[in-house]
């Protein structure tokens, strides 16, 4: 009986590190613009997607996002260094950061860092890098006002400047013709 | 004397148990107290798709941090990010704008043990609205943006248009 039980263990012992054969942990991870314009002023919203492609689990990731300086950009809202305790294989996690850009001109949009641990009993991590997205160019706000806004204000300007032009031969008219009706009543009446 | 060493080992294997147990129990956060900022896309004219960010610190009144967090936001279950001492999470959300209409959108934020019980749930093919989540942010989405309903040229176009039609008929009229 207690060798039957000494057995179990030892085989439960064997097949619990079935995982020491898979091979480690590899991470890929993506940086994208979801811009369709990088306006200054504007929001300017970032995702990165972590995929593990490898065979085991990674722990400890660290994603960490140095490229868009405060006093260039303003992060509206998210964390530019964040952590996940574990990201099993085959499977990803993303993040997003919102940013505000407070110049414009030409960007060189770089890579953000990634560290993770690629196995259980790894002791130094792996440093890797998401893609980047390139140089870009921020809009002025005036340029992109001027091409897409809807002017009211211009418009309004406009419509009052068309007013003399079109009321000063209107009025004029309109005196006349009402006074030739005055006139035209008058005559009748005393017809 | 087999007996009780056998009494002896029931019980050492018992309190081990119930040590692992109570570390377990320690884990769960007790009457989570949280600060939350909250943010979605307004700018649909120069963002192609939406993004809802929820920001949150989280306290438990057991002092348990850098806790293990996953959330469902619109639909989707994902894991929670964190600063590196555990203090401040994050949940993000990124899709097309006609997926996120105006409207207001609760993130229910679960531990692990709740997300183990979704993922029975969802293996089981069952429902997990049931099952209680940690604690529930709302974000508040207004839509964005997408510019006036009219554009400022047609409005101008029509206008000029009608007062030249009407021009054309006082004139026809005053000449027949």
């Amino acid at each position: 009986m207690r060798l039957q039980l000494v057995l179990i263990g030892v085989l439960a012992v064997c097949f619990g590190n079935a995982d020491e054969d898979h091979g480690p942990a590899w991470l890929l991870a993506s940086k994208t613009l979801h811009n369709q314009f990088v306006v200054e002023g504007k929001e300017l919203v970032v995702e990165y997607i972590i995929f593990n492609v490898g065979e085991s689990a990674a722990t400890n990731v660290v994603l960490t996002e140095e490229s868009f300086h405060p006093e260039d950009f303003e992060l509206v809202r998210g964390m530019t260094k964040t952590k996940w305790d574990r990201i099993a294989p085959g499977a990803n996690v993303s993040h997003t950061i919102i940013l505000r850009p407070r110049v414009y001109g030409f960007f060189n949009m770089t890579a953000a860092d990634v560290s993770y641990l690629s196995s259980e009993d790894a002791s130094e991590p792996v440093h890797s890098y998401t893609s980047a997205p390139g140089e870009g160019g921020i809009m002025r706000y005036r340029d992109f006002d001027r091409k897409f806004s809807p002017h009211i204000l211009d418009w309004a300007a406009f419509g009052m400047m068309t007013v003399p032009s079109l009321c000063i031969p209107f009025m004029l008219w309109f005196r006349s013709k009402s006074k030739y009706e005055t006139i035209a009543q008058q005559s009748r009446k005393t017809n | 004397m087999d007996t009780t060493k056998m009494c002896k080992f029931i019980i050492v294997v018992s309190l081990a148990l119930c040590t692992v147990v109570l570390a377990v129990a320690g884990e769960t956060c007790q009457n989570p107290s949280v600060a939350s900022q909250v943010y979605s896309t307004h700018e649909a004219s120069v963002v192609v798709n939406t993004a809802l960010v929820a920001e949150f610190t989280l306290k438990c009144s057991n002092g348990v941090k850098n806790l293990a967090l996953y959330a469902e936001i619109n639909g989707q279950f994902v894991p929670v990010t964190k600063n590196e001492d555990g203090t401040h999470y994050q949940v993000s959300w990124v899709g097309e704008h006609k997926q996120a209409p105006r409207g207001v959108y609760p993130v229910r934020v679960f531990d692990s043990d709740g997300y183990q019980q979704i993922k029975k749930a969802q293996r089981n093919e069952e429902s997990s609205g049931a099952i209680k989540a940690l604690f529930t942010l709302s974000i508040d989405h207004s839509g964005p943006y997408r510019g006036p309903w009219l554009q400022s040229e047609f409005i101008a176009a029509t206008t000029a248009i009608i007062v030249w039609y009407c021009a054309y008929t006082a004139k026809s009229k005053l000449q027949s």
